[in-house]
C-alpha cells in the first residue's frame, strides 16, 4: 500500500481524537471546568459543544471582543448566500454570550499557565490581576494574518493597497467595495493571491486554504453590486472552497479576468492608479495593467504567544516540520496532558472547519474530563 | 479517506474501556462501508447500540466476512423515515419484506465513490493506463515504469484528497535523496488547478519536484491526447512556463478520478425528506448544517455522505455525529419537560384541520406525520412556523409565540411616535433581521422612532393575513427582513416570505393602494450597517407616500 508507506514517512500521523473514550450518559459534570485560550470560531464552539455536555467553560480573549478575526468578515451574499460562515461566527457569539455555562473574559493577557491538569492560569485586564483553574485546557489561539508590508506591493505606503481582510471589514461596513483614499467604489480592482502563502523565499510551504474563496466571493460581490467594474485575478492554482464550487467558478471566472501569474510589484503613478505589471504567458510578453485598487490576499501565519513556548514541550528526537503552526504530533502529546487544541492553531483553516474543529476538541476535552472524574475516585454527591 | 479514518479511529477506540451502563436508544447506520462500521465500534463503545443499513448488494450478505459482524446488520434500502429526533420509525425493503425499525438517531455514512476519468480524456483503460485507484492499490505496476505520466485536474477541477495520493505514490516511486545518481524514472505531473488546500499538502508537493517530480500546469490549451495501438497514451502540446512544444509518450499514464457521492442518496433524499447539495452528497448547502446536521433534527450526515475531505475530516465528523447523537439519547432518557423546552413549536388544532395536509408537505423539517391526525412530532418541531402561515383554516398554532404581540405592538407605536414620522411594521427572522438591527442597537446606531420591530423564528411565519393585520393596526408600511436565499436555518424562508409579500403587494395594487408599502429585504446577521440603510431608505420612502390611512380615504 503505497499511500501507508508514503504517509508513514511524514511525520505526525498519530491521531488527534486521543480521547474518544467512554463517557456515562447521564453525567452532569458539577464543578468541572474547562479554560478555553481564544475566542475565535473554533473557541465559541468548543465552549457551547462543552456547555451541551454539562462543562463550564471560560474563554479568554485577548482583543476587546470575541469573533477573532471573524468578526471582522462580511456577508458575501449577492442574490444569495455564499455560504462563507461569516456569520456563524455572529451567531456562535450571541450563543456563548446567553449561555449561562459560558464567561467570556475579553482583553486578557495570559501572564502564567500551569503545564499539567488541573491548569492554574494567570492573566491580566485592565491591570487587575486574576487567577483561575481549569480541568483540561483548549487552545484556540488562532494564526496571524501575514504582514505584507516587505512585499514589493506597497502596502502602507500606496493607500489603496489593502488587504483581503481589510476588504472584508470594508465590505462589512459599508455595504461594498471602496478606496480608502477616497470611499469611492473602485472601477478597476486587483485580487493578488498568496501573498504570504505558497512562498519559498519566506520559508511558508503551505496554502492558506480561504483566500481563494474570500477573494473570489468578494470579487463576486462587487461584479453583481456594480457590473461594470473590471476586475483580474492573479493566482498560482485556484483551489476548491465551498459545496457549490464548481458552479460558482465556472460562473465567476467568466466575469473576471483570470491571470495565472502573480505581479511583481506594484507602484503608484499620480493621477492613474496603481501600475502592476506580469509576464504573459500566451503572448509571451510582459503585461502592465493599471487598477484603482489592489487587494492582496495575505496567508495565515503561526501565531505563538509566549505562553505557547512555555507549553508545548517539543520532542528533540522528533524531526520537527517547522512551519511554526502546532503540528499533529504535539497535538497528540498535549492531548495526554488534557490540552486539547482547536482551530487555525494547528494551520490554516476556514471558519466552518474551525467550528467543527472547534466542537471536535470539546468532545475530547469532556472525554477526558470524564475519565479523570473516574479515576479520581469517588463520585461527589449533593 | 476511508482507510485512514478507520486506522485513526481504532488506535482512538484502543485507548478506552468499556462501560458498563446499559444506553438507550439505537443509531441507525446507513452505509456498508468502512466508514459506516467505524461509526457502528464508535457507537457501541459509548453504548448506544448501532443498527447497520448495509445495501442489499452487500458482500456479507452472500457470507463473505465483513468489518461489521460486531454489530447488528440489516441488508436492504430505507423506504421512509417516519418520527422526530429520538424516536424514529424506518421502514426498510429487505429483499423484498418489509421491516420495521426503531432508532433514536440516524447517520447517513455511505461511501463516496471514485469515477476514473477515461472517457473524458478519451484514454481505454489498459495495462499501460490505469486509474489512480488502481496505482494505489498496486503501486507495484508503476515499479517497472521508466516514464509515468499522472493526469489531474485537466478536464474537472480535482481535489485535494486526489493530488495526496498522487503526491504519495510519487515519494514512494522516487529516491529520496539526491546525492544517489538521477533517478531513471522520470514521473510527470500534468496538472489544471493543483489543489493543495490541505495541511502539509503544499510541503508535500515541494518534497515531489525535490524529489525528481516534474509538474506542467495548463491553464487554458491542456495538451492533445491520443492512443497508440500498444495501449500507450501520446501527450502533444506546448509547456506554459517554457513556451516550448512537448511530446510525451509515457510507459505508464495513471488518469485522474472524480469523488462522487453515493448515488443512492438521490432516492434516499426523496423518501426520508432529506436537502441534498448540488453535488448530490445528502446535505443541504447551508451553513446552518454545520458540521452534521441535516434539515432533520436526529439526523445526521457524516464523513463521505457530506463531502469530499480527508482523514482527518472524517473522524471530526464521526466524533461529531457521536456526540449529538449522544445528547439526542439523554433528552430522551430525562424527563420530558426538558425535552419539549427548546423554543416555540408548532401545534395543530384538531378541532380546525380539515386533512388539507397541506403542513404534512410544507414542512421543511419532516415534523408532520399523520397518526392518523396530521400531529406535529415535538422533537422534530423546529419551530419556523412554515406550516403555521400556508395553513387555510388556520389550524396552527404556535407555542411560546405571542399571536397579538405584533399587532399590539404595531397599534402602540402607531400611538407613540410624533405624527410626521411613518409607522415602519418590520417582520424580522430572529437569526438574520433582527439580529443584525438590534446589534445596529448595540452599537448606538439609532433605529427609526417609529419602527415597530417583530421578530419572528423564521421569515417563514410570515402570513398575508399578518400583512395585512399589520397595515389595519396603523402601519404605514411592512418591511420584511429575511436571512439570504440559502442561508434559511428552514431551507426556504426567505422564498416564502417573499411569495407572501408579493401576494399582497398584488392585492394592493388591485385595490389601488401603492404596493411598495411592502418591502422584503434579504439581510446577515453581521451585517447591521446594510440593515440601518434599508430600514432608513423605507422611512424615507413612507415620508414620501404619506399616512397609508390617508391613502385609504382617496
Amino acid at each position: 500500500m503505497a499511500r501507508h508507506v508514503a504517509k508513514a514517512r511524514r511525520a505526525g500521523s498519530s491521531p488527534r481524537a486521543s480521547h474518544l473514550t467512554d463517557t456515562i450518559l447521564e453525567s452532569p459534570m458539577p464543578d468541572k471546568k474547562a479554560l478555553i485560550i481564544g475566542a475565535g470560531p473554533a473557541g465559541l464552539s468548543a465552549a457551547i459543544e462543552l456547555a451541551k455536555q454539562n462543562i463550564d467553560s471560560i474563554l479568554i480573549e485577548r482583543s476587546p471582543f470575541a469573533g477573532g478575526h471573524g468578526i471582522y468578515f462580511a456577508c458575501k451574499a449577492a442574490e444569495s448566500c455564499v455560504k462563507c460562515g461569516a456569520c456563524m461566527v455572529e451567531e456562535k457569539i450571541r450563543d456563548a454570550e446567553k449561555n449561562p455555562r459560558i464567561t467570556i473574559i475579553s482583553g486578557a493577557r495570559i501572564k502564567t499557565i500551569s503545564h499539567l491538569a488541573p491548569f492554574a492560569v494567570t492573566l491580566q485586564t485592565d491591570g487587575k490581576k486574576r487567577s483561575l483553574s481549569g480541568d483540561a485546557l483548549i487552545l484556540a489561539t488562532g494564526f496571524k494574518p501575514f504582514d505584507p508590508e516587505n512585499k514589493p506591493y506597497g502596502y502602507k505606503r500606496f493607500k489603496n493597497v489593502v488587504t483581503h481582510l481589510e476588504l472584508e471589514q470594508i465590505i462589512r461596513e459599508t455595504g461594498m467595495a471602496r478606496r480608502p483614499s477616497d470611499g469611492k467604489p473602485p472601477d478597476r480592482v486587483a485580487f493578488i493571491q498568496c501573498v504570504g502563502s505558497r512562498d519559498s523565499s519566506l520559508g511558508h510551504a503551505w496554502c492558506s486554504k480561504v483566500c481563494c474563496g474570500s477573494a473570489l466571493r468578494m470579487a463576486a460581490l462587487i461584479k453583481s453590486k456594480r457590473p461594470e467594474t473590471q476586475i483580474t485575478f492573479f493566482y498560482i492554482d485556484v483551489q476548491n472552497f465551498g459545496k457549490d464550487f464548481v458552479s460558482f467558478y465556472e460562473k465567476i471566472k467568466n466575469e473576471i479576468r483570470m491571470i495565472r501569474s502573480i505581479p511583481g510589484d506594484i507602484f503608484e503613478i499620480s493621477g492613474q492608479g496603481l501600475s502592476m505589471s506580469w509576464f504573459d504567458k500566451e503572448t509571451d510578453a510582459p503585461v502592465e495593467q493599471i487598477v484603482d485598487m489592489a487587494v492582496l490576499s495575505v496567508g495565515m501565519t503561526p501565531r505563538r504567544p509566549e505562553f505557547l513556548a512555555d507549553l508545548l514541550v517539543s520532542d528533540p528526537t522528533e524531526k520537527q516540520s517547522g512551519n511554526g503552526f502546532i503540528s499533529e504530533s504535539e497535538t497528540a502529546r498535549l492531548a495526554d496532558r488534557g490540552i486539547f487544541v482547536a482551530g487555525a492553531a494547528q494551520g490554516p483553516m476556514s471558519i466552518e472547519d474551525s467550528i467543527s474543529d472547534g466542537g471536535f476538541s470539546a468532545f475530547n476535552a469532556a472525554a477526558y474530563i470524564k475519565k479523570q472524574a473516574q479515576k479520581n475516585g469517588p463520585k461527589k454527591t449533593g | 479517506m476511508g482507510n485512514k479514518a478507520v486506522e485513526k479511529q481504532n488506535n482512538i477506540l484502543n485507548q478506552s474501556t468499556r462501560n458498563s451502563d446499559p444506553a438507550e436508544g439505537k443509531a441507525l447506520i446507513i452505509g456498508g462501508g468502512e466508514y459506516a462500521a467505524t461509526l457502528a465500534q464508535a457507537f457501541l463503545k459509548e453504548n448506544i447500540r448501532p443498527v447497520i443499513l448495509a445495501p442489499p448488494e452487500h458482500p456479507a450478505r452472500a457470507g463473505a466476512r465483513t468489518a461489521f459482524d460486531f454489530a447488528e446488520t440489516i441488508f436492504g434500502e430505507a423506504l421512509f423515515c417516519h418520527g422526530g429526533a429520538g424516536r424514529f420509525t424506518i421502514s426498510i425493503d429487505s429483499a423484498g419484506k418489509k421491516k420495521s425499525l426503531c432508532a433514536s438517531v440516524v447517520i447517513l455514512a455511505k461511501e463516496t465513490r471514485r469515477l476514473p476519468l477515461f472517457e473524458s480524456h478519451g484514454i481505454k483503460e489498459n495495462p499501460r493506463a490505469i486509474s489512480l485507484s488502481a496505482a494505489v492499490s498496486d503501486s507495484g505496476r508503476l515499479a517497472d515504469a521508466e516514464n509515468i505520466v499522472f493526469m489531474v485536474g485537466l478536464k474537472q477541477e480535482s481535489d485535494p484528497v486526489i493530488f495526496e495520493e498522487i503526491a504519495d505514490i510519487c515519494l514512494d516511486l522516487l529516491p529520496p535523496s539526491d546525492d544517489l545518481p538521477p533517478p531513471k524514472k522520470k514521473i510527470y505531473i500534468f496538472a489544471g488547478n493543483l489543489k493543495v488546500a490541505e495541511n502539509h499538502l503544499e510541503s508535500l508537493y515541494r518534497q515531489t519536484r525535490r524529489q525528481g517530480a516534474v509538474y506542467f500546469k495548463f491553464t487554458k490549451n491542456p495538451p492533445k491526447i491520443s492512443q497508440g495501438a500498444d495501449g500507450r497514451v501520446l501527450f502533444q502540446g506546448v509547456d506554459e512556463s517554457t513556451r516550448l512544444p512537448f511530446v510525451i509518450s509515457p510507459d505508464m499514464t495513471v488518469v485522474d478520478e472524480m469523488i462522487v457521492p453515493s448515488p443512492d442518496f438521490k432516492a434516499l433524499s426523496r423518501r426520508m425528506g432529506l436537502e441534498m447539495d448540488e453535488n448530490g452528497f445528502i446535505q443541504g448547502d447551508n451553513v446552518h448544517r454545520f458540521s452534521v446536521r441535516t434539515n432533520r433534527k436526529g439526523i445526521f450526515a457524516a464523513g463521505p455522505a457530506r463531502k469530499i475531505q480527508g482523514a482527518d475530516g472524517d473522524a471530526r465528523d464521526a466524533a461529531l455525529a457521536l456526540s449529538h447523537s449522544r445528547r439526542v439519547i439523554q433528552r430522551m432518557a430525562s424527563d420530558s419537560k426538558n425535552r419539549e423546552n427548546d423554543g416555540p413549536t408548532a401545534e395543530i388544532n384538531p378541532g380546525s384541520c380539515v386533512f388539507c395536509l397541506t403542513c404534512l408537505r410544507s414542512c421543511p423539517h419532516g415534523a408532520v406525520e399523520l397518526a392518523p391526525n396530521p400531529t406535529i412530532i415535538k422533537e422534530a418541531c423546529e419551530g419556523c412556523g412554515a406550516c403555521r402561515s400556508l395553513c387555510p383554516g388556520n389550524a396552527i398554532s404556535m407555542t411560546g409565540l405571542d399571536e397579538g404581540a405584533a399587532d399590539s405592538k404595531i397599534k402602540e407605536t402607531r400611538l407613540n411616535p410624533p405624527d410626521h414620522l411613518p409607522v415602519i411594521a418590520s417582520f424580522c427572522c430572529a437569526r438574520s433581521g433582527a439580529a443584525a438591527l438590534e446589534s445596529a442597537l448595540a452599537a448606538g446606531q439609532p433605529l427609526p422612532r417609529g419602527l415597530a420591530l417583530i421578530t419572528l423564528p423564521c421569515a417563514a411565519a410570515i402570513s398575508v393575513e399578518s400583512i395585512y393585520s399589520a397595515f389595519k393596526n396603523g402601519a404605514d408600511g411592512v418591511l420584511i427582513l429575511s436571512c439570504h436565499d440559502g442561508n434559511c436555518h428552514s431551507g426556504k424562508g426567505h422564498a416564502l416570505a417573499r411569495e407572501r409579500a408579493d401576494y399582497a403587494a398584488d392585492f394592493f395594487k388591485k385595490i389601488k393602494m401603492d404596493p411598495k408599502r411592502i418591502k422584503t429585504a434579504s439581510l446577515a446577521s453581521n451585517m447591521a450597517g446594510a440593515g440601518l440603510k434599508i430600514l432608513t431608505d423605507f422611512e424615507q420612502f413612507l415620508m414620501t407616500a404619506g399616512r397609508f390611512s390617508n391613502q385609504k380615504k382617496q
